[in-house]
């Protein structure tokens, strides 16, 4: 990354104090129109929702509102900078999830002293917010802190650095044995990396019917298996991790990343920032026609190219210099965009299976190659796509507050997603937002 | 395949001796006075060796083809109190991919008939109170706290 880039960032924000705003969205035509929006009119609404909480979700913004929630023990490549410091990072989050999927984000990056400090103060938002997207926290404490907040929350929680990254990894997956011909339920896949985003990616990839068997895990240890010295120890400090070394490698292979990928037809890869921490010759070790997604930003953990040399099929990377970005900007705001439109109590992992293939079909639809298994940022489409494959999902799983068919579904996204943008580029061309 | 549980011979002592080891070290993770001694290893395999020969210690393994746990229960008198034997679980294990299949109360179950047939009936365990699965484990196996031991180094 050019050094260029953090100095025009820091100046940039310094400029418009920040990334987004506020604005009504109804009409005050004169200042007598707040007895309508506001006292004494308001008190019916309040009234209303006082009998039927759920009203909150007609009658009030909470239905399109979510919380960007942070304790920004774990921002970007960082660390544990704290949580002033992770508010640009939520701030960006929360513009991304307007402009691309139609959602109103608000930065709330939290003091917390401990994972069960941070479950109580998040649980404490609810009324406020349709849905909260956890941030930036350390790993194993995220897994924890979503699965409690899932378990006694009634409006989705999602972690993005896990379920967002793991959607858009099995949705490029998905595509990328379409493109080579293999039946997902037959592959061997080798996962470097067992921080956040890989444990979820595993456990999504058995939701998504791989077989757990046929998966080996690697860690900084190296490869995972029931048997290894520290699993007594993983018990108690990732029991997460420690399920997936029960659960995964049947055949019990031990060493390192080379063994891991000798022979398997995928290798996916969200570790150490590289070059070299995956080698071409053991790209060439791999069984034939092998899919390598390299994830590590900013470098992956092997350039493209050398992949391609050592043999691969289909290359994936984080980059969007790069043919096949897995961004999980793909899906964040698609999958909010669906669960916000049928007000969805939560998001199951069937439901992030969903939203990867609704993902993989708009890609397929468009015609898949080796270069082309997932569609950019700037294809709309497959954020409307997404957002009803979504919903759909929580309406047939009975997770939904309210049914709406599919063309429903695909006009309140669609209207959403354009709106959000088309009000932007009014602002921007009116000079009201300065370029 | 069926678990079988037996009394432990001696071509089971090495194996005994590694899962005792692995259960030691996993203290390691609650507290620095937990860390192991440097001769572990020599340590234990004195100490399971000893056991072996020994009236008042049962040792008993969980079988599937190979060894896969074991428990460790210590017969020791009461002074002060009735009943006046208590058998104490001093070590038990069970290793992972077996684990959450219910080796460890076949464990316990089979300790329990070996201590009633020798007059004894009332057992209790010791492991380390952070050990959260312990805790758990033992509360549903139907045991309760009935002492506490502090510690403080001086």
């Amino acid at each position: 990354m050019n050094e260029g880039w953090y100095e025009i960032s820091l100046k940039k924000h310094r400029k418009y104090g920040g990334k987004i705003e506020v604005l009504p969205k109804v009409p005050i035509t004169s200042l007598k129109d707040f007895a309508i929006w506001y006292t004494p009119g308001v008190a019916e609404p309040s009234r209303s929702i006082s009998k039927d909480p759920d009203l909150s979700f007609e009658l009030t913004s909470r239905w399109n509102t979510i919380a960007v929630v942070t304790d920004g023990t774990r921002v970007l490549g960082l660390g544990n900078i704290g949580p002033e410091a992770s508010y640009p990072v939520m701030e960006g989050k929360s513009m991304i999830f307007k402009y691309l999927g139609g959602v109103d984000a608000v930065p709330v990056p939290l003091r917390v002293k401990s994972a069960d400090e941070l479950v109580e103060t998040v649980k404490r938002l609810e009324p406020a917010f349709g849905g909260i997207n956890l941030e930036d926290i350390e790993s194993p404490k995220c897994f924890f802190v979503l699965e409690k907040l899932r378990n006694e929350m009634q409006i989705p929680v999602w972690h993005d650095d896990q379920q967002g990254t793991a959607t858009a990894i099995l949705a490029g997956l998905i595509n990328a044995l379409k493109v080579v011909g293999k039946k997902i339920n037959d592959i061997t896949v080798a996962l470097i990396g067992a921080g956040a985003a890989n444990i979820a990616a595993a456990r999504l990839l058995i939701r998504a019917e791989v077989n757990p068997g046929n998966m080996i895990m690697v860690d900084k240890a190296g490869i995972l298996h029931a048997y290894r010295e520290d699993m007594d120890k993983m018990m108690f400090e990732n029991k997460w991790k420690y399920d997936l070394a029960l659960q995964t490698n049947s055949e019990n292979r031990t060493g390192g990343i080379e063994d891991a990928m000798r022979g398997v037809d995928v290798v996916i890869a969200t570790s150490t920032p590289g070059p070299g921490i995956i080698k071409k010759e053991w790209v060439s070790q791999m069984n034939k026609d092998p899919i390598v997604f390299a994830l590590a930003n900013p470098v992956p953990e092997i350039w493209p190219q050398e992949a391609k040399e050592g043999g691969a099929k289909v290359v994936a990377t984080g980059r969007s210099d790069f043919p096949n970005q897995v961004n999980n900007s793909l899906v964040f705001p698609a999958v909010f965009r669906g669960v916000l439109d049928v007000r969805a109590r939560t998001i199951t992992d069937d439901m992030a299976v969903a939203a990867a293939k609704g993902l993989a079909s708009y890609a397929e639809e468009k015609g898949l190659s080796a270069d082309y298994i997932l569609p950019t940022m700037e294809e709309t489409g497959a954020y409307i796509k997404t957002a009803v494959a979504v919903a759909q999902k929580a309406i047939e799983l009975g997770l939904a507050r309210i049914r709406r068919s599919q063309e429903e579904l695909e006009m309140m996204a669609a209207k959403s997603i354009t709106s959000a943008k088309a009000k932007y580029e009014a602002l921007t061309k009116s000079g009201l937002i300065e370029v | 395949m069926p678990i079988t549980v037996r009394q432990a011979k001696r071509e089971d002592l090495e194996k005994v001796i590694e899962l005792t080891v692995r259960l030691k070290k996993l203290n390691e993770e609650f507290d620095p006075l937990y860390t192991v001694r440097q001769d572990i290893y020599d340590v234990v395999k004195k100490y399971v060796e000893s056991s072996m020969g020994k009236e008042n210690v049962i040792i008993l393994v969980a079988e599937e083809q190979e060894v896969v746990g074991f428990i460790r229960v210590e017969i020791r008198s009461r002074t002060f109190y009735e009943p006046t034997m208590e058998g104490v679980i001093t070590d038990l294990y069970v290793i992972p991919p077996f684990r959450r299949k219910g080796v460890g109360k076949v464990l316990i179950d089979a300790g329990i008939r070996e201590l009633k047939s020798r007059g004894v009936y009332l057992a209790s365990a010791e492991f380390p109170p952070m050990n959260k699965i312990s805790v758990d484990f033992y509360q549903r196996m139907g045991f309760k706290p009935l002492l506490y031991t502090f510690f403080k180094e001086v």
